[in-house]
């Protein structure tokens, strides 16, 4: 039996543990870039990237193979990286809590220049505009299929990028790297 | 003023999304407006420099990290006949981490240290870019910390109507950049650059140059036919900016790359 994805996960909810290990070894880079880009901090990255494969690991019989395998892992990590930023947000509203961790020189796994530009620019983006952008630009999906991971219809895909592109842009031009 | 229309023609054009019609749409509007040429050719580059920002690699233990999550006896990952191979590498492996913590640790501190660097060094020599239209092999640039001398940026592009190659060179603060071009068609190629670079020296084996620009952050070559340009700049200590070239075909931009350019102060400290 050929390994696509679909395959992997079939064969895996038929009890072949070693063809989950393959889709891990598949998705790693992608989900963890994914989530690097959203929270911007290697540490929280690897978390996320952790507890979405244990949740898809523990979830798998609700899989339905009719679906691509990658979208559905994708919004498993998805909701993980909203679920985090979400709590951070909420982490900051109490006065008892401690600051968020500000990401140190070794969370920074890019020390060229464009990453550093990248990240100020995606620091400016609402996390809805940051994740549409992230899976358009970084993963190369396409509109319906990021539609399908975040639960909104195409047209709304399509404002949150076109106004993150515009935000992007304005900030790569303010940082003097677009002219 | 642009319209939203055409901003959402701008977008649907770059993701090769709008019908024939609609690119004559934009393209007419384009050839009218010059705020929007502007903006189209911004948000084109700034999108480049986003998909030219490859993927990073996530920490070398993040795989063995959820393996071991998901599996914590995880024999089936390197199973092994023990009548025929021994205990095997992974069991050993295992036995230390079940018995000895503190040296298994240390095992797995040792060897992430050692990947960082075999990657580290890896990418000294090849960086490939993730996505892109132009591929190009990169070595020694600025974030590799070993760009002093050589080739720091070289590449090629194939498009309907044009295609050639670049090659960025660096001897210390001066950059030499050498560009090959066979065009059926004009093309406009276009070095957008900032004012800590300066041009110092053009030439060219071109049967039919039809007309060069040079301004302090600008080079524009209009081109067609079979032709070879060399370009040298030199940069002050202060650069910290990539030569942005960019392609045009028929009043549009077709390309955008972010050429490596290398920091004089970071030479100096590395």
């Amino acid at each position: 039996m050929a390994n696509t994805d679909i395959h992997l996960a079939i064969q895996f909810q038929n009890g072949d543990r070693k063809a989950f290990t393959m889709l891990v070894a598949r998705y790693e880079k992608p989900i963890f870039n994914t989530a690097y880009r959203m929270v911007r901090n290697a540490e929280d990255a690897a978390d996320i990237t952790q507890i979405a494969f244990v949740k898809a690991f523990e979830k798998i019989h609700t899989f339905n193979p009719s679906f691509k395998f990658f979208n559905w892992l994708y919004k498993i990590a998805v909701n993980e990286t909203i679920n985090l930023i979400n709590r951070r947000k909420r982490r900051r509203e109490f006065e008892y809590d401690p600051p968020a961790r500000i990401a140190s020189p070794e969370d920074d796994l890019e020390l060229n220049e464009m990453g550093s530009y990248l990240h100020k620019a995606l620091d400016a983006m609402n996390h809805e505009q940051r994740i549409v952008i992230v899976l358009k630009h970084l993963l190369l999906l396409p509109y319906a299929e990021i539609a399908e991971i975040l639960d909104i219809p195409e047209k709304t895909v399509k404002s949150r990028l076109f106004s993150a592109r515009h935000v992007l842009r304005k900030e790569l031009i303010k940082q003097g790297y677009v002219r | 003023m642009i319209s939203p229309k055409y901003i959402e023609l701008m977008n649907q054009e770059l993701d090769g999304a709008n019908s024939p019609e609609q690119t004559r749409d934009l393209e007419k509007y384009l050839r009218d407006n010059e705020e929007a040429q502007t903006y189209y050719r911004e948000l084109a580059m700034a999108l480049n420099v986003f998909e030219e920002a490859a993927m990073v690699d996530p920490p070398a233990e993040l795989f063995e990290g959820i393996v071991a999550r998901l599996h914590p006896d995880a024999d089936f990952l390197h199973q092994t006949d023990p009548a025929r191979n021994g205990p095997g590498l992974w069991a050993a492996c295992r036995n230390l981490v079940r018995f000895r913590p503190v040296p298994a640790f240390a095992l797995t501190f040792a060897a992430g240290i050692a990947c960082g660097l075999l990657l580290y060094a890896g990418s000294s020599w090849l960086d490939l870019r993730h996505g892109a239209e132009l591929s190009g092999q990169v070595s020694g640039t600025a974030n590799h910390r070993s760009w002093n001398q050589g080739v720091v940026d070289e590449g090629e592009w194939h498009l309907a109507g044009s295609e050639g190659i670049y090659r960025v060179h660096q001897d210390g603060r001066t950059l030499r950049l050498h560009l090959e071009i066979m065009a059926t068609r004009p093309v406009v190629v276009r070095f957008n650059h900032d004012a800590h670079l300066s041009l110092q020296h053009f030439s060219n084996d071109s049967p039919s140059p039809s007309g060069l620009t040079v301004s302090d952050t600008l080079v524009e070559v209009n081109h067609q036919g079979t032709g070879s340009y060399d370009l040298e700049f030199l940069q002050d200590a202060k650069n910290r900016s990539p030569i942005m070239m960019s392609i045009h075909a028929e009043g549009r931009l077709v390309h955008t790359k972010s050429l490596n350019a290398s920091n004089a102060e970071q030479e100096i400290a590395h």
